[in-house]
């Protein structure tokens, strides 16, 4: 894995040849736990992808429903999200770097289309990269939506996107509450407040443990089979040119 | 919770992925703008907007690691940021820049201080102070520019887990203003544009205090009102 704590040196020595860009929506309530679950996510799925990946840091505003009040709501317009998507991916692809993953946000574990959740101009966004630079292979995943099936067989056909982060955040709470940076120790502290204050609720961070796992696999599997597919079609059609 | 403490103050911090030489973590800019701006949100009991992680870094051109946004695109995400304060009467917001090269953000905040006027938007001095308490902290100003005493001196004190010893020092013989002309990669070859060698984890204490004193002050004095 190449983060942002290595230096340039690291893509002469060991060029990357995936990039890893998470993108997380920014409301104060949920902000701390959101971008936790996915940097951590993040991090398992680039130090378990076969090649030499670069993990970039959250981009931390999105687009969120129009009529979300909630204070402390901070919301891009969607013209500036494909902006941010456009150049970041750009940046990237100008580097050499060909295969591009935008981690965008969780998705729902009872999403079945191709529409992402919440988010639909990542997708617009990415789209019109590929077609603008036809040797660039950028796809955007949602962790929740690829594992929603795996999610399901464990905990049951009525889970939900709480239910699941909750479990993860036990089990990561369990292993990484006293170990992280001051900043991040305060985000679990809260966490941990908070689940204590739910009076009867058993931890779950052994069921948490193998969603976790399941969720992993699961973004590794369809990053590599997707990669995998568009290299072949871009195969065949170039044979047939 | 905001709603319950509706703050008056946002403090927003823009950083950069870009390369630092060797000896530093791409992250150097955004890892300093992170630390700076929620050091000034405590001192301004303010409310701490996540730093903006990628900026302007296309000057760096071929360096591997470098990764930026357009101006207009940086232009256009803090114009939508204000709007989100502004629709919930956060009126004023301090935008704590740690890349040099983002230069948009000056007519940016210009102008949003004309479309909102009842808001306030405030860009803080990026330069680092070179003196305090009449001792001088930098022992370079004017030659250092990236990757060097300064930004060397603030990561040893803040990450220096992730700070090389190999150094490099580099002054070219033109002025800053060839990076209008030409990018980074075709100036200096290792990316440095300063005296790394220079730079100590003291150095970066007290640049680090004595910048966030500047900061405080200055928004204190900007926002007039106090904490």
């Amino acid at each position: 894995m190449i983060s942002v704590y290595d230096s340039a040196e690291l893509f002469i020595d060991s060029p990357a040849e995936i990039a890893l860009l998470p993108l997380v929506g920014f409301t104060p309530s949920s902000y701390g736990t959101t971008e936790l679950l996915i940097t951590e996510i993040c991090k398992r799925v680039t130090d378990q992808l076969p090649v030499e990946t670069f993990l970039l840091p959250p981009w931390p505003y999105g687009t969120l429903p129009e009529n979300d009040e909630r204070a402390g709501v901070m919301v891009l317009h969607y013209e500036t999200m494909a902006l941010v998507v456009h150049d970041i991916v750009k940046s990237l692809f100008d580097h050499g770097i060909k295969k591009i993953v935008v981690i965008n946000c969780l998705g729902s574990v009872n999403s079945s289309s191709a529409l992402p959740d919440e988010n639909s101009i990542v997708k617009t966004a990415v789209r019109q990269l590929n077609y603008e630079n036809p040797e660039l292979s950028a796809i955007w995943v949602q962790p929740f939506r690829v594992s929603g099936e795996h999610l399901k067989r464990l905990y049951g056909i009525e889970v939900t996107n709480e239910i699941v982060e909750k479990s993860i955040l036990d089990y990561l709470f369990e292993h990484k509450g006293a170990t992280e940076s001051e900043d991040e120790r305060a985000v679990w502290k809260e966490y941990a407040n908070s689940i204590s204050a739910c009076n009867g609720q058993e931890n779950e961070d052994a069921i948490g443990e193998k969603a976790f796992a399941e969720i992993i696999e699961a973004v590794v599997d369809y990053v590599m089979k997707t990669f995998s597919s568009i290299a072949m079609i871009k195969d065949i059609k170039k044979s047939g040119d | 919770m905001v709603s319950e403490m509706k703050p008056d103050i946002a403090v927003l911090g823009v950083g950069a992925i870009e390369q630092h030489g060797s000896h530093l973590p791409i992250g150097t800019d955004w890892l300093i703008a992170k630390e700076l701006s929620k050091r000034v949100a405590i001192a301004l009991n303010a409310l701490l907007l996540p730093a903006i992680p990628i900026s302007m870094s296309e000057c760096h051109g071929s360096f591997g690691g470098t990764v930026w946004i357009k101006p207009a695109t940086l232009s256009a995400v803090v114009k939508d940021l204000v709007l989100s304060l502004h629709e919930q009467d956060i009126l004023n917001l301090l935008v704590v820049n740690c890349h040099g090269g983002n230069f948009v953000l000056n007519p940016t905040i210009h102008q949003l201080n004309h479309e909102y006027p009842d808001m306030q938007i405030i860009l803080s001095d990026e330069t680092w102070p070179m003196s305090s308490n009449g001792k001088s902290i930098f022992e370079q100003s004017m030659t250092d520019l990236h990757a060097g005493e300064i930004e060397t001196s603030l990561m040893m004190f803040l990450y220096p887990e992730f700070v090389k010893k190999k150094r490099v020092d580099y002054v070219p013989s033109f002025g800053r203003e060839f990076l209008d002309y030409v990018t980074m990669d075709q100036i200096s070859a290792e990316g440095v544009w300063g005296c790394s060698s220079k730079g100590t984890a003291d150095k970066g204490s007290r640049a680090m205090t004595a910048q966030v004193e500047k900061i405080t002050a200055y928004a204190l004095n900007k926002f007039r009102m106090n904490p």
